[in-house]
């Protein structure tokens, strides 16, 4: 059986429904794998999303695969899925860049737990993808900052991708992976999965390991799938998820996704601040105003609710800054760190060495209050809605540091402004949706909800894309 | 390529930006001098924070 050529259906599927298809026999994994691998190397390099094409070590896999299911050997959903990796996950004999020249190089003798678990459940890893240089971490300023250049979005490609996950983000918009891993130290699943349209999952820390991924932030990194669909979400955090004594970080937890058992929508209460719609950007406010209205039809209670007033984004810088600049500091005192494409992210990793001990640990300790705060907050409300972004995808060329899009009126507070790095330095998961348009662009909504709440979120989640398609839309394909 | 010390970062981070620019000849001095700054505004703006003395640092040592 050959697989349709040019059959665009078939690159926006389920996982479920390929996982279907294949148990069917109606193509093999082997024919499965090579359509997906040819698609992304042909494509791939038009978004700047390709950091390693992985085709032969692909087609090997392909052929296990085929055994396995041949002899019905069945290991679960993702059995014969083809996927791709932010190229900051290790894969043992292949160059590993983590998106920055010093380390183009580089390769590890070991592949990453979360890797090895996918490779476990039968999917097969067709590419590495592209990123940020060294995830942000000196803090960067223009979207160019990557060994593979600027991410391109899918839906427009004078526009960004987000990142740091820039490749995982537009490979997954474009059909060029069914799903793929990212990883988030302050918003790199949740903003780039907002900007280009799609379905991504920042887990709880500690719930997947990080064990032979990049180092950035021992205490906030996290790993977390990139996908279609709240659905594909849960599937493959349950195949990532899990103990792992190579990661000091980890939870020692399982994730099991479990709709089925679920909490019953109508008993959950959605915290909201209606300053947030006060706040965003106002071509994506008619968008969001929508998306509220979806996720009130859920049958969730939604009630208002505002962030505690603490320092969310100088805890993050510090707390980022202090352990990226011991992580790196090997590259800052070599001198090669002026090797990075961008001066100013380099700058920032310079002054990070610099960072006083008593500073760091003051801003751990305030960490500490945020848990704390956050603790109180899910006392009353079972989870959190806010805009991903409050704006749409920035151009290729401009300046990242530049000022905030205009709020427009005046909120009264603080709204939900800074959930990214709050619900960061408090470890706690997120997913972001799809929830609309604003000129053509895609716009995203979050959910955030307390520690290992994942189940929760992927509930809601899954009812709000079954009652709205955003999540099915497809950007304009160049071909 | 020009060798950086992390006693020269942290003479410049804590003390003198002008110093630790200096030193970095590769590098805009301007951007690192501003990247200093910048966490010394952090570092201060935190340093406002009200904190009691029997919070400890939202990380745990396990033997």
């Amino acid at each position: 059986v050959k697989l349709p050529s040019g059959n665009d259906d078939l690159f926006f599927a389920s996982l479920s429904e390929l996982n279907v298809r294949i148990r069917k026999r109606e193509f093999s994994v082997v024919e499965l794998t090579r359509a997906w691998a040819e698609r992304l190397e042909k494509l791939g390099p038009r978004y700047n999303a390709l950091a390693l094409p992985l085709t032969e070590v692909a087609h090997r896999k392909a052929r296990q695969v085929d055994d396995d299911i041949q002899h019905e050997r069945f290991h679960g959903v993702l059995q014969g899925i083809p996927f791709g990796a932010k190229d900051l996950l290790a894969l043992a004999g292949h160059p590993t860049t983590w998106g920055a020249k010093p380390y183009a190089a580089q390769v590890f003798d070991t592949t990453a737990t979360a890797l090895q678990r996918l490779d476990s459940a039968g999917a097969v890893l067709i590419g590495k993808l592209a990123m940020v240089e060294l995830a942000g971490g000196g803090g960067y300023r223009t979207a160019a900052a990557s060994l593979f250049g600027p991410g391109l979005n899918p839906w427009d490609r004078s526009k960004w991708s987000g990142g740091s996950s820039s490749g995982p983000a537009s490979a997954v918009a474009a059909g060029l992976v069914p799903f793929a891993l990212g990883s988030e130290t302050s918003g790199s699943i949740i903003s780039p999965s907002a900007y280009c349209g799609i379905t991504g999952l920042r887990p709880t820390y500690g719930l997947v390991s990080r064990s032979g991924a990049m180092a950035l932030s021992w205490t906030m990194d996290k790993i977390g799938p990139m996908c279609h669909s709240a659905e594909d979400c849960g599937i493959v955090l349950q195949a990532i998820a899990g103990s792992d004594s190579d990661d000091p970080g980890s939870a020692g937890k399982s994730f099991y996704y479990t709709p089925q058992y679920a909490r019953k929508l109508s008993d959950l209460t959605v915290g909201f601040s209606p300053d947030d719609m006060e706040s965003v950007e106002a071509s994506t406010r008619p968008a969001f105003e929508a998306a509220m209205q979806v996720i009130r039809a859920t049958g969730v209670k939604v009630v208002e609710v505002s962030l505690p007033d603490l320092p969310y984004g100088d805890l993050a810088d510090m707390i980022i800054g202090a352990e990226g600049g011991s992580v790196f500091e090997p590259l800052i005192v070599s001198g090669q760190v002026d090797q990075l494409v961008d001066p100013g992210q380099a700058a920032g990793l310079k002054a990070n060495l610099g960072i006083a001990a008593k500073d760091y640990l003051r801003a751990m300790r305030i960490r500490s209050v945020v848990k704390q705060k956050f603790r109180e907050l899910f006392t009353n409300v079972d989870v959190l809605v806010a805009p991903s972004r409050f704006n749409v995808a920035p151009g290729i060329h401009d300046d990242l540091d530049g000022p905030d899009p205009p709020a427009n009126g005046k909120p009264k507070g603080m709204g939900m402004r800074s959930l990214i790095p709050a619900g960061n330095l408090a470890g706690l998961p997120a997913l972001s949706l799809p929830c609309g348009f604003a000129g053509g662009m895609p716009v995203g909504l979050q959910l955030v909800g307390p520690a290992f709440s994942e189940n929760t979120l992927l509930a809601l989640g899954r009812e709000f894309q079954e009652k709205a398609d955003w999540h099915k839309r497809r950007p304009p394909l160049v071909s | 390529m020009k060798k950086l010390s992390r006693r020269g970062f942290a003479a410049g981070a804590l003390g003198s930006a002008v110093t630790l620019a200096a030193q970095t000849a590769a590098q805009p001095a301007d951007l690192v001098k501003a990247a200093v700054d910048s966490k010394r505004a952090t570092a201060e703006s935190l340093a406002k924070f009200e904190l009691k003395m029997s919070v400890e640092p939202a990380f745990q040592f396990k033997a």
